[in-house]
């Protein structure tokens, strides 16, 4: 038996049903959400009625990936040993421009940390982790 | 006019410490034999239970859970009043207690939280090594252990972004956050059921390393096995027991959104969760001579603070760093030292420590004259609080 070694990826998505359109998307670098056909409302995390109208007429909708910085820790602790040599790395949430109220977790990049503030313009940008791992974080724009 | 349809009339804790190696039957055993003994009962003076054991985790992928808050959530049935039994921590089984006992299914019941350590996410790196594979995360937290939230459970959702968040907008300092720990621990050192009884200074405070910035490890509540025990009984047999009653003048709940990562940080459940509290009392919250706050972080006793009217949104800060909530101050808070210092038992304690200061057994720590306090518990998409009043 082959042991993985942990240090090599950080925990990784399992998809299902209600959430493989995300992780497909952003394999191709684009950010989909679901929107309800009825009421216009982005809804996240991926969830089977709009929580506004109870819609089930949910579809993925690409995203302009903007938004601003709602808020945001430093991280100091090693919590798993893929991020071992990687602290401190920064978290956040971003508000989305298409609805603000409507949030992103993310990881925050290409940012000092003097820089950081709630409300600081944000954009997406795609980062392949590991060979098998794309995932989307956000920059200053 | 003062509620007397249900009182506090026993409390305890079992052996409460690191690793204790103690069963968590054992825990509550020992709990619920101390409180017998404090109220003066035995077994058959009890008809109900209601208890909370065990740490709740991620479901397994594919598993189609319906659970009332994530369902009422997904429906657009928010703000709720009530959820069941989901109630977090301590709260959801003193809130059934209470609702049983007013609603005449039972008479006296016994409350409990169990905490076992080994349950504690803390346990999880031991267990990566010799994976065939990175781990995977299914639902919710796929969306964001990949990036590194997962620190100590869920700290940077939970405290460390509400804490940043509360400081951008409101000029809020780490020295505020502080002054809290240094005051609770202060009350500790008063405390002989405290398990950290040194004296800090903001100093010490501010050197501690950072777990998630601006949480310092001395904002973190502290992790141990532990289990404790109240006893409600209804009104009409509130006299019988050893000790004076504490009278239940007032209880809520309240769930907003299900997930910590996408609500809003710096006012949820507690603020709602407050509003109704205040609604079913004639009292308020000039009343209140002290204030035991859920302290699993600090920002969250500042979040109570504002939701429960001592201060407004914004300006916990200021009204801490100016000895308000100081023994001795205009609203004692956390006189036992808080679950920073006494050991976590996830909001059980604050409810103990009211019971124990309205009795008048608190000696050194003690607030002079104490009639009514309130205790609070959680925080984020789901909380609640308690108004006690002393017997007259």
């Amino acid at each position: 038996m082959t042991t993985f070694d942990a240090a090599q990826s950080p925990p990784v998505p399992e998809p299902d049903d209600l959430t493989r359109f995300y992780w497909d998307a952003v394999r191709e670098h684009r950010l989909d959400l679901l929107r309800c056909g009825d009421c216009g409302h982005f809804v996240h995390y991926p969830r089977r009625l709009c929580d506004r109208c109870r819609s089930t007429n949910l579809a993925p909708e690409q995203v302009s990936g903007r938004g601003t910085l709602y808020s945001y820790s430093v991280i100091m602790h090693v919590s798993h040993p893929y991020f071992a040599d990687k602290i401190p790395y920064v978290i956040g949430v971003i508000d989305l421009e298409e609805e603000p109220g409507v949030r992103l977790p993310t990881g925050i990049v290409d940012c000092p940390e003097e820089r950081l503030r709630c409300g600081l313009p944000m954009e997406v940008v795609f980062r392949e982790v590991t060979p098998t791992l794309t995932l989307p974080f956000f920059r200053p724009a | 006019m003062q509620h007397q349809e249900v009182a506090a009339v026993g409390v305890g804790y079992s052996t409460t410490g690191r690793r204790t190696g103690l069963t968590s039957f054992e825990l509550a055993r020992q709990a619920t034999e101390a409180a017998l003994a404090d109220a003066g009962m035995t077994t058959a003076d009890l008809d109900g239970i209601t208890l909370l054991w065990g740490v709740a985790g991620p479901a397994p992928a594919g598993l189609d859970v319906v659970e009332p808050l994530g369902f009422a959530q997904a429906m657009g049935i928010e703000p709720l009043d009530w959820y069941g039994t989901a109630g977090p921590a301590y709260i959801g089984p003193a809130l059934e207690a209470i609702s049983a006992i007013r609603a005449g299914f039972a008479h006296t019941v016994l409350t409990l939280r169990i905490i076992n350590q080994r349950l504690s996410s803390t346990a999880e790196m031991a267990e990566l090594r010799g994976r065939e594979g990175p781990v995977t995360v299914p639902g919710d937290m796929g969306f964001t252990a990949p990036y590194g939230f997962g620190v100590a459970g869920m700290i940077p959702s939970i405290a460390a972004m509400p804490a940043q968040r509360h400081m951008d907008l409101f000029g809020t300092t780490e020295e505020q956050f502080g002054a809290h720990v240094v005051a609770q621990r202060w009350h500790a050192s008063m405390n002989e059921d405290a398990l950290l009884r040194e004296p800090l200074t903001i100093e010490d405070y501010l050197a501690s390393r950072y777990i998630a910035k601006p949480v310092h490890l001395l904002d973190c509540d502290y992790p141990v096995d532990s289990a404790s025990a109240v006893i409600y009984t209804a009104g009409d047999r509130a006299h019988d027991w050893s000790k004076k009653p504490v009278w239940v003048e007032a209880a809520s709940c309240s769930a907003v959104g299900s997930s910590f990562d996408l609500i809003d940080m710096n006012q949820n459940s507690p603020f709602h969760a407050a509003s109704e509290l205040w609604k079913r009392t004639d009292l308020g919250p000039a009343d209140v001579d002290c204030a035991q706050l859920y302290d699993g972080f600090t920002i969250i006793v500042f979040q109570w603070l504002e939701a429960l009217g001592f201060c407004k949104l914004g300006e916990a800060g200021p009204f801490v760093e100016a000895g308000n909530t100081r023994l001795g101050g205009s609203l004692p808070v956390n006189t036992d030292g808080g679950a920073c210092n006494v050991g976590r038992r996830h909001g059980a304690n604050f409810c103990i420590e009211s019971v124990r200061q309205l009795r008048g057994e608190c000696g050194e720590r003690q607030v002079a004259d104490a009639e009514v306090a309130v205790w609070a518990n959680a925080v984020g998409p789901y909380s609640g609080a308690v108004l006690m009043t002393k017997d007259r």
